[in-house]
């Protein structure tokens, strides 16, 4: 198996290094620039590559495989969003000018303390959304050569710097374009060859209402075996029984907003020519994106089925083999090998009256069920292979991205602007490429012992964005009045609370405290403390200079006669 | 005058569009996709409860057409008082 996997992996990284050198090596400026001269659909594919993480591919489907219908939130989440950067966000960024989110707050508020807030929240959450991608290489490396998963962290870590430091990380929208294709090729061609073997039915978005054997469709297989392993029911009627439903509205907001807060999504649409393209551009990424979004359910359900088949209630001794190659990995564990097979899942709490009453023997990563699946129905090594091929491309692409974005915030705007305003441009390198290798060590020491599954890891993430950039954006534009005292106030507030929540439950396990709200969702809480002390403050605080309120009255208006780029002064 | 004025027309149908697109999505997403899912489960839809397949499947389908109808209405509003680019 590990010779098709690295034989593919070589590969294709190969061409991608080699499109990557042939049409210009990453700068940031061309990392930023998605779209500046391609169509609306290259530039819509290239969005979608950076979107469909080691989140989206490794983890999702896994993660909903366990948590049944309540795992919906991260598919409803992580779509919907777009329609709100679509339409609140998109066509207008670009009138600024500008590259980054902490640069357009930095004008738009015509404050450089509010732009050094923006900055430190950029890193802070590109450097958690980097530690689950980390996670999601590791456990990757992990299987293909069988090793223990903190070693493959190591090696992951290793393997990303390279290949940023080689820059393969900025090949423009031609190669993203096509790692776009390995990527949904990879997910979709795998999880139709299972839906196939299982249900008859070869398109994975279907696959699911199909006939699964003797007991009816699919799904009610589905969960009649996940009941009697003390998981939820996919079916919603029966599984909002155990859910907090503000929790999971929660969730979905703070994942929706997060989405058109991220500083490495919004940026994108920073250099599209025009208003139309820029729309365009968010529906084709959401129709990109959508194609692997609506087969995750299906490959949920087949995980699920796979694991519980082969494990529950089985002896060790007659253990598939899969299932030995994963505990090399550390990520599986049979702790009493004299009982039979009780499967529960790291992360996630059963739910206690559907527990059945034998004491679990079996731990289970759930970030390891999608890879896993297709030897569970035994299908032959080159469909895993095909699997980890998508996953690291997904999730060393995206990594080598934020690694960048991490290194050019720490250097230019960080170091340059604000300490060193001498500095030479090898001197800014050499800086930039210093905060990339010590963030990678940090994300290295925290994906080891990461306190929740790439998904959760990456969801704190969303909300810390959902919290701190998404109301000082959208006022930003629709709000001529917000000012940058209150951009402050609302930044700095939104980033304390949703970060200190999300450490507090998250890492040192304290009781979810408000409202029961899991750190995953409070992001949606963050984001309204902001927008109202945005608000509040800037209510109170002397209105913005005229030319700032100049521009927001015009930024709407694709082309006002006597407007061009930048800040003019039409008085 | 008569562009300024025009321009505040444009501006008010961009808003209109715009919260009327988010009104439908916010019910697609929230009412649909998640509150009513229990209730939609009592119809059947390609084999599966209506309820689950509007949360895991259809709400993403609704988004994107949402999306589409919105980049032709804009690009429709944008031309029609001539401030497209």
């Amino acid at each position: 198996m590990w010779i098709w996997a690295s034989a593919f992996i070589i590969g294709s990284f190969a061409i991608y290094l080699l499109i990557g050198r042939q049409f210009g090596a990453g700068d940031v400026k061309g990392f930023y620039a998605a779209g500046s001269v391609s169509s609306p659909i290259k530039t819509g594919m290239a969005i979608a590559t950076d979107w469909i993480s080691a989140a989206t591919f490794i983890s999702m489907a896994g993660y909903i495989s366990v948590t049944g219908f309540s795992g919906s939130v991260y598919i409803m989440g992580w779509t919907g969003g777009y329609v709100l950067l679509a339409l609140i966000l998109a066509p207008y960024l670009r009138k600024f000018g500008k590259f980054t989110v902490p640069d357009f707050v930095n004008t738009r508020y015509y404050s450089s303390l509010a732009g050094v807030i923006a900055l430190f929240a950029a890193i802070i959450i590109s450097l958690v959304y980097f530690c689950g991608q980390l996670r999601g290489v590791g456990i990757v490396l992990a299987r293909i050569f069988e090793i223990p998963v903190a070693w493959a962290i190591v090696g992951g870590a290793l393997l990303t710097l390279f290949y940023s430091f080689l820059g393969g990380i900025n090949p423009g929208s031609r190669t993203k374009a096509g790692q776009y294709i390995i990527v949904i090729v990879a997910y979709l061609a795998p999880a139709g060859v299972i839906a196939y073997k299982l249900t008859g039915m070869p398109i994975p978005q279907l696959a699911l209402g199909f006939d699964g054997s003797t007991e009816g469709s699919f799904l009610k297989l589905l969960d009649h075996l996940g009941g009697d392993a003390g998981l939820a029911p996919f079916v919603s009627s029966e599984s909002l029984n155990y859910q907090n439903p503000l929790n999971l509205l929660c969730i979905t907001v703070a994942l929706m907003v997060g989405t058109a807060g991220l500083p490495h999504i919004v940026s994108k649409f920073y250099s599209i020519p025009s208003a139309s393209a820029a729309r365009m551009s968010a529906a084709y990424a959401l129709l990109f994106i959508a194609l692997l979004y609506t087969a995750a359910p299906s490959l949920a359900g087949f995980a699920r089925y796979g694991v519980l088949e082969q494990i529950q209630s089985k002896e060790y001794s007659e253990a598939p083999k899969w299932f030995n190659k994963w505990e090399k990995t550390g990520l599986v564990n049979w702790d009493d090998k004299s009982k039979p097979g009780a499967v529960s899942f790291r992360y996630i709490n059963k739910i206690p009256n559907l527990e059945s009453t034998t004491a679990d023997t079996v731990v289970i990563d759930p970030d390891i069920l999608v890879l896993a699946t297709p030897e569970t129905v035994s299908l032959p090594p080159w469909i895993t292979a095909l699997l980890l091929l998508g996953a690291i491309t997904a999730a060393l692409t995206t990594s080598a991205g934020l690694l960048l974005v991490i290194g050019s915030t720490f250097s230019h705007d960080f170091y340059y602007r604000l300490i060193n305003k001498s500095a030479i441009e090898r001197k800014q390198a050499a800086i930039g490429r210093f905060a990339m290798i010590i963030a990678t060590m940090a994300a290295a020491g925290f994906s080891m012992y990461p306190p929740g599954s790439i998904v959760q890891v990456v969801a704190y993430a969303f909300g810390l964005a959902a919290a701190t950039f998404f109301p000082v954006l959208a006022l930003g534009v629709f709000w001529k009045r917000a000012t940058s005292q209150g951009a402050i106030a609302g930044m700095a507030l939104g980033l304390v609370f949703t970060g200190s929540y999300i450490i507090q439950v998250a890492i040192f396990k304290d009781e979810p405290w408000f409202f029961g709200i899991s750190p995953e969702g409070i992001g949606a809480i963050g984001m309204l403390i902001n927008f109202a002390t945005t608000i509040l403050v800037s209510r109170f605080t002397p209105p913005p200079p005229m030319d700032v309120q100049d521009f927001v009255e015009n930024i709407r208006v694709p082309k006002v006669s006597d407007q061009a780029f930048g800040w003019n002064n039409r008085r | 005058m008569a562009e300024r004025a025009s321009v505040k027309e444009f501006k008010l149908y961009e808003l209109l569009i715009t919260w009327a697109l988010l009104c439908i999505w916010a019910t697609v997403v929230f009412v649909l996709g998640l509150y009513a899912t229990a209730d939609l489960d009592n119809f059947v839809i390609f084999g599966k409860p209506l309820g689950f397949w509007f949360t895991f499947q259809g709400s993403i389908i609704c988004c994107v057409l949402l999306l589409f109808v919105y980049c032709k209405a804009m690009d429709f509003l944008e031309r029609k008082y001539g401030v497209h680019e």
